[in-house]
């Protein structure tokens, strides 16, 4: 070995072996606290994300839910079948039976074939009673009220086949002429392959690679989207609230007390110009160590930041109820305002030296390029639910001194609800 | 008590006790080293406070690794952030990286070294006599006689060349020589 040979170099090694320096106890304690806080740290990372991750699963399993339980639409032929069943369908003793049915839901049949096979047993209840009770009961209103819903209407349509066949014959004329208002309006429609919607969303977002460590970043936006068949242009304009932690470096003089100096004295005679009475001049002088020392508090300050987004969109899948698509594009952010929440320099009476900042301050403007897949759910005719989990990449560094800083990206789960016009 | 056993997963009862426990055992042994490059125990403490907290956010990488000495892993760690807060402090390694290094034929290694026979100095003179040294030839003496790195390895995690790597070691031994024979020739060490 070429490194033992030197009789200095064996000597040092030899004379060192096994040496040992026992820390300072205070060096001993700042460790141990500061590996606890470490530990704390993070379990409550853990514990954060198994709330995310469960409050994602609890989204999916909402929006799941929505998608399988949504009112089905109505079929293509909804309207032509309907009016034939009603216009054409005679008033049988079947259908005079049929309010029997209603008033004693006991024994309700849910189709036509099973009616016509099953023998029903009949009481003795007028058929007129029972079609006025049925007509206050059940009320001719729903149906009007049904045939302008359209995707109710086939349900409607069905039980009206089965059941209040006996009243068909008074409700036909009403029924009818709705159907085909319904029919017209439907046809008339005009097509139109773009649309305009607007949304309100939230954003958490957890930001990566920054000086602070990982920092949780809150979005919320205004914003409305151009759809043109399967594209999209979304923009907008949004608020980004993060708080960063900005260490800084004081140096200063300890006080150490003070003292009152004396400046003049005036002296005067008495009244009986017998004793000099004298006055002192005194000022209040403090004294500081020459000693510098430095002491490194830390800032906490709020950032907010003003977003717009330019997201380009493509819909790769578009069903009834949901529609899948990616989402792309730039945002720019400025910043609008830096606010002090806590901390600060408070030297007290110490006299301060200079201060420096450790931690850069963040920067005005940023861009950020963000890639997404967007699930759209369609709650009702107008709300759309939107799930988005968005990951974006800082174009430059969220701090001033971008040559020590990395460029940061942050993963993050857009929510959004829209309302379509 | 084997430390990384008491880290394995599923053996940390007490998280306090343990942690404690791994800087009793390795602090002392680790202080001494991180003087030997810091130069002065300030310094020193907070290298190695900032080894131990890299060795606990680290831990995990190394379970997975399971392989090695976790001493050793530990100690790579501990010269790693002393080399890096020689660099953030002391300017003088910029001056390392120059080529053309003077070689001081006073200062020069004598062709004969000879040993130092009798000579009983404390562990912590010896070691003060390290940490007189310049920064630049402290840490190539250290990382070069107590790590045993190569010349290549040195200039490598120094960014400097190998020859002067060479000439910083040859200018520590000198100086380190004359200074043991001086307490030698003290009557005292006599």
């Amino acid at each position: 070995m070429e490194n033992a040979k030197h009789p200095v170099d064996s000597f040092f090694k030899e004379a060192l072996q096994g040496h040992q320096v026992v820390p300072s106890e205070e060096s001993k304690q700042r460790f141990l606290s500061e590996a606890l806080s470490l530990e704390s740290g993070r379990k409550t990372g853990a514990r954060r994300w198994w709330l995310y991750w469960t409050a994602l699963g609890l989204i999916s399993i909402t929006a799941i839910l929505l998608f399988f339980l949504r009112p089905e639409p109505p079929p293509q032929s909804v309207n032509t079948v309907s009016t034939e069943l009603q216009v054409t369908k005679p008033v049988t003793p079947m259908n005079d039976q049929a309010p029997v049915r209603q008033i004693l839901p006991g024994l309700a049949t849910a189709s036509t074939s099973l009616m016509a096979e099953q023998s029903i047993p009949t009481y003795p209840i007028p058929v007129e009673k029972s079609t006025d009770s049925i007509l206050n009961s059940h009320n001719v209103a729903d149906y009007s009220v049904l045939s302008d819903q359209l995707p109710d209407a086939a349900s409607v349509n069905e039980d009206s086949a089965t059941k209040p066949a006996a009243i068909s014959s008074e409700t036909e004329p009403v029924v009818s002429m709705d159907q085909s208002q319904v029919s017209k309006k439907v046809q008339n429609k005009p097509f139109k392959p773009w649309h305009f919607t607007s949304s309100v969303s939230y954003t958490p977002e957890w930001m990566f690679n920054t000086l602070e460590g990982n920092k949780y970043v809150t979005n919320l936006a205004l914003e409305g989207t151009f759809y043109y068949g399967r594209y999209s242009v979304r923009t907008g304009a949004g608020l980004s609230l993060t708080d960063g932690t900005n260490e800084l470096a004081v140096e200063y003089n300890d006080f150490l007390g003070s003292y009152k100096q004396l400046d003049s004295i005036t002296f005067q005679w008495d009244s009986r110009h017998y004793y000099l009475i004298p006055t002192y001049y005194l000022s209040d002088r403090n004294v500081w160590d020459s000693l510098l020392k430095l002491d490194y508090p830390k800032v906490i300050k709020r950032y907010t930041y003003l977003q717009v987004p330019l997201i380009l969109g493509y819909d790769f899948l578009q069903k009834k109820g949901f529609t899948m698509g990616f989402r792309a594009g730039p945002i720019l952010s400025i910043l609008l305002e830096s606010r002090q929440l806590s901390g600060g320099v408070q030297s007290g009476p110490d006299r301060i030296i200079r201060i420096n900042q450790i931690t850069p301050d963040r920067i005005q403007t940023n861009w950020q390029v963000s890639g997404s897949v967007n699930l759209s759910v369609l709650l009702s005719r107008r709300f759309i639910i939107e799930f988005e989990p968005v990951v974006k990449y800082y174009f430059n560094s969220v701090y001033e001194k971008s040559e020590i800083t990395k460029k940061p990206w942050s993963a993050g789960l857009r929510t959004a609800v829209t309302f379509g016009f | 008590m084997e430390s990384k056993e008491v880290f394995q997963k599923g053996k940390i009862r007490d998280y306090r006790s343990t942690v404690e426990a791994l800087y009793n055992r390795y602090a002392s042994s680790f202080l001494s080293l991180s003087l030997r490059y810091c130069g002065n125990r300030e310094d020193a403490e907070d290298v190695l406070h900032e080894t131990f907290i890299k060795i606990l956010i680290h831990l995990p990488s190394f379970r997975k690794r399971s392989q090695g000495s976790f001493e050793g892993w530990m100690r790579r760690i501990l010269i790693n952030t002393a080399l890096n807060f020689i660099r953030d402090r002391f300017k003088e390694m910029r001056h390392l990286s120059s080529d053309n290094f003077q070689h001081d034929p006073e200062e020069s290694d004598p062709d004969v070294p000879g040993s130092f026979p009798g000579c009983r100095l404390p562990q912590d003179e010896i070691l003060q006599l390290i940490i007189d040294l310049p920064p630049g030839y402290r840490t190539v003496f250290n990382l070069y006689v107590m790590e045993e790195y190569s010349h290549r390895e040195i200039a490598g995690l120094l960014h400097i060349s190998e020859n002067t790597s060479k000439s910083q070691l040859s200018k520590a031994r000198a100086i380190l020589r004359r200074k043991i024979l001086e307490r030698i020739k003290e009557p005292t060490f006599a």
